[in-house]
């Protein structure tokens, strides 16, 4: 008896919850705004309270402007970024638009991940268009589709050199270093601080950049691209050019010559010179997170504009989105108007940050939620406040090094690595275990460099390289170069 | 009232219900979370074998997307690397099964033979803490004496009056040093089945062996060990389905990624990560997965088989 009463109640709440769940379906019309969800990275998650009345005013101003929108914001540490939308992508989950990275972007939008929004940029955001460029865009394309919207910010970059300015100052190098124009040039100083500050490492060599790290080289898919101080119309195997070949003795030399500390760790900042992937401002963003003071020399790198260049960071539209049209009226909004632009980059004025002038501000620190340091991942770089940190002329000085770029022959070009996906992943292994090594030198680097080029010609190299030049040649005559 | 309808129940334990089989409800109950839990998280996703066998579209899903064959298992095959890969995982795994048969049946005995049991406790307890240590911290601690600038053991090296070596890219040192921490990771842990099993052996064989003249040594020889085999037994047969499965972590992390080892760090887990990582083909990783699970299948059957053919208690299933 007990036990049929309780079934019965038991139904009866699950019928309850049934009708419940239809009410609130029922009461879903076209009139409710659409949920955009989107996914950013970040170094510091902001706190859910922080969020929530960031998205609170967002939403607030959407309605004003009369988008019928309201904005469901995700942050996810640089840890789990990848995966999780890996996993969301290959589960179909729905959301609207999020953060792609280079190589991912790639090759989750030929798994067909994203949506074609070509015609919906024309429709809906045609001013984001004319800031960024038809040229630009049309750079950002993979196979002639729009997947994406890329970022508004530096559009090429080029190798260099920071150094430590106090030590540079202390034994009068400064102007020596300004007008390095090679590595060559570099030695001598390199020598001096040998010689004056025997325990520290004149040279930091990361495993990752070396002196090869000056050849200006476009890949298309590891080894294979194109040299770009060549024609341009030839590909070839980036590990069997002369260059790279030169430069990986050299840095076996400096260690030789005790540049190079063996071991030495970054971290503790007992080191003169590094290389580094230069842009204008980039010693001031280093600085701010090290011990010491660094300086970047310009001179020894032309300003590139890669074939890759448009594609590295883009806000992707997922296939999954229900409602392409408001996501796009959204992104115009996002990428034009100052307000909404800042409100998502740095939070609510007062809480997240102080305004110290029109269009300066200092951000708040452990207010929950800015993304000071990580501007360059939301849109349209140029509408950002500066911070105080920033260079006051940093708008200007990026239009300047954005219109003074070389555009590399391929620009634009996608390589699609479908039919030499095994080759391109052995190579890849072979990569991870040769080129460790030669950058941070060995006893022998000749016959090294002879064994990675024999093991990656074994893995297919030469199939990688043949393939993209067929790409590469038909990408060519159909452009018009 | 209650108290009688109790006790009529525990008598009629094997009462046999309307179905006929017997009435273990409560059982079927205590083992329905594991079964569901089996059932979602093992036996659905099985259907995810497609996607080894498919070009995967994720805009045409997993069933819809074209079928490839078994391209998607080529790129194991094809690699100057995979006799390497291959090799590694096969010896690596085989040493590991071995050891990990031995190494905790012989601690768990010296562990029991412990006269005070508080201190046998401890020891216990202290063999199982590099268990909860995450293979990351491991390969920091491993770093922190195998470091070419800042490691122990090259500053015991300079003290000595000897040049640095560069651990990280010393072949000959990486083999014995994988084996040794894999085990003793392991070691705590897996010695407490054996615990267990020790604990349950019936006392009065000791009492009649100690009474015949049996030495402590005997009693061990004879009566622990023959009574332990088939837990040992078993637990071989499972541990042979991981043998061509490495441990990711160990074979990642500890070596900190330095090329000069993969001749000797390289394993299908590593190889697999390192050729997708930025291609990040779920196809092509299914394929790698679905054939070390098959070869993992394989084995433990016919390793099952095997132990069955020697002594028909010892096989599982």
């Amino acid at each position: 008896m007990k036990r049929s009463k309780r079934l019965t109640a038991l139904i009866l709440a699950a019928a309850m919850l049934m009708i419940m769940g239809l009410a609130g379906c029922g009461k879903k019309t076209s009139e409710e705004p659409y949920t955009i969800d989107c996914y950013f990275v970040t170094g510091q998650v902001p706190t859910e309270g922080a969020k929530a009345e960031v998205e609170t005013e967002v939403n607030k101003y959407l309605a004003e402007k009369n988008l019928n929108a309201k904005l469901n914001m995700h942050y996810l540490d640089w840890g789990s970024y990848g995966q999780k939308i890996n996993v969301m992508i290959a589960g179909g989950e729905k959301f609207d638009f999020c953060y792609a990275q280079g190589d991912t972007y790639l090759s989750n939008a030929a798994k067909k991940a994203y949506m074609p929004i070509n015609d919906l940029i024309d429709k809906y955001a045609p001013k984001t268009k004319e800031i960024l460029g038809e040229e630009f865009l049309k750079g950002a394309q993979i196979n002639g589709v729009n997947y994406g919207i890329p970022s508004n910010k530096d559009r090429g970059s080029y190798p260099g050199m920071l150094y430590r300015t106090d030590i540079a100052e202390k034994y009068g190098l400064t102007d020596k270093l300004n007008n390095v124009k090679t590595f060559d040039d570099v030695i001598p100083i390199l020598e001096v601080i040998k010689e004056k500050e025997p325990d520290m490492a004149p040279l930091y060599e990361s495993g990752v950049y070396s002196v090869a790290y000056l050849f200006p080289f476009d890949t298309f898919a590891f080894p294979a691209g194109i040299k770009l101080n060549g024609d341009g119309t030839k590909v070839v195997n980036y590990v069997e050019t002369p260059e790279y070949r030169e430069a990986s003795i050299r840095t076996s030399q400096n260690l030789k010559d005790g540049y190079i500390h063996k071991g030495e760790k970054l971290e503790n900042e007992n080191h003169f010179m590094e290389f580094v992937t230069l842009k204008p401002g980039k010693d001031k963003e280093v600085s701010a997170s090290r011990k010491y003071e660094y300086t970047q020399i310009d001179t020894m790198g032309t300003p590139y504009m890669q074939s890759g260049s448009a594609k590295g960071t883009n806000m992707a539209v997922s296939r999954t989105c229900k409602n392409p049209e408001v996501v796009m009226q959204f992104m115009e909004l996002f990428n034009t108007d100052k307000y909404l632009h800042n409100l998502i980059v740095y939070g609510i004025e007062g809480k997240n940050y102080k305004k110290i002038d029109e269009n300066t501000i200092d951000p708040i620190k452990n207010s929950g939620y800015g993304n000071a340091g990580m501007q360059w991942e939301f849109g349209n770089t140029f509408i950002d406040y500066l911070t105080v940190n920033d260079d006051p002329d940093k708008v200007t000085k990026m239009e300047e090094f954005n219109n003074n770029l070389t555009e590399s022959p391929a620009f634009g070009f996608t390589f699609d690595s479908e039919k030499v996906k095994i080759e391109v992943g052995a190579c890849q292994n072979v990569q991870a275990e040769f080129e460790k090594i030669l950058s941070e030198g060995c006893d022998n680097p000749e016959k090294v460099l002879d064994d990675y080029i024999a093991k990656l010609k074994a893995a297919g190299s030469d199939k990688i390289v043949a393939e993209a030049q067929r790409q590469y040649d038909e990408w060519r005559a159909a452009n018009g170069k | 009232m209650k108290t009688k309808e109790v006790k009529t129940t525990s008598k009629n334990h094997r009462k046999k219900n309307s179905l006929g089989g017997y009435n273990n409800k409560a059982y079927f109950m205590m083992a329905l979370p594991g079964m569901l839990h089996g059932l979602i998280f093992c036996y659905l996703p099985l259907i995810g074998i497609l996607i080894a066998f498919k070009d995967i579209d994720y805009s045409l899903g997993i069933l819809k997307s074209p079928w490839c064959g078994l391209r998607n298992f080529k790129f194991l095959f094809s690699s100057p690397d995979t006799g390497i890969i291959f090799r590694n995982t096969l010896c690596y795994g085989a040493v590991g099964i071995i050891l990990g048969a031995i190494c905790p049946v012989a601690l768990a005995v010296a562990f029991t033979k412990l006269r005070s049991k508080c201190v046998s406790k401890a020891y216990q307890t202290i063999a199982m803490l590099p268990y909860f240590i995450s293979w990351i911290i491991v390969s920091y601690i491993v770093a922190s004496f195998f470091d070419y600038k800042f490691g122990a053991l090259n500053h015991l090296m300079k003290n000595l009056g000897r040049e640095p070596i560069d651990w990280y890219s010393e072949i000959k040192v990486w083999p014995f040093l994988l084996v040794f921490l894999n085990l003793w990771k392991g070691l705590g842990y897996n010695a407490v089945v054996y615990i267990a099993s020790i604990a349950g052996i019936d006392a009065s064989l000791y009492e009649a062996a100690a009474i015949d003249g049996a030495t402590s040594h005997q009693q061990t020889w004879y009566i622990t060990l023959p009574q332990l085999s088939n837990i040992i037994a078993i637990m071989l047969i499972m541990s042979i389905g991981g043998l061509i499965t490495s441990n990711f972590d160990l074979f990642y992390a500890v070596p900190k990624e330095s090329g000069a080892l993969f001749p000797v760090t390289n394993v299908i887990n590593t190889f697999v990560y390192r050729s997708l990582k930025i291609n990040n083909d779920i196809g092509m990783s299914s394929a790698a997965g679905l054939l070390q699970s098959v070869i993992g299948f394989i084995l433990v059957t016919s390793s099952n088989f095997i132990m069955g053919k020697i002594d028909e208690d010892k096989a599982m299933f």
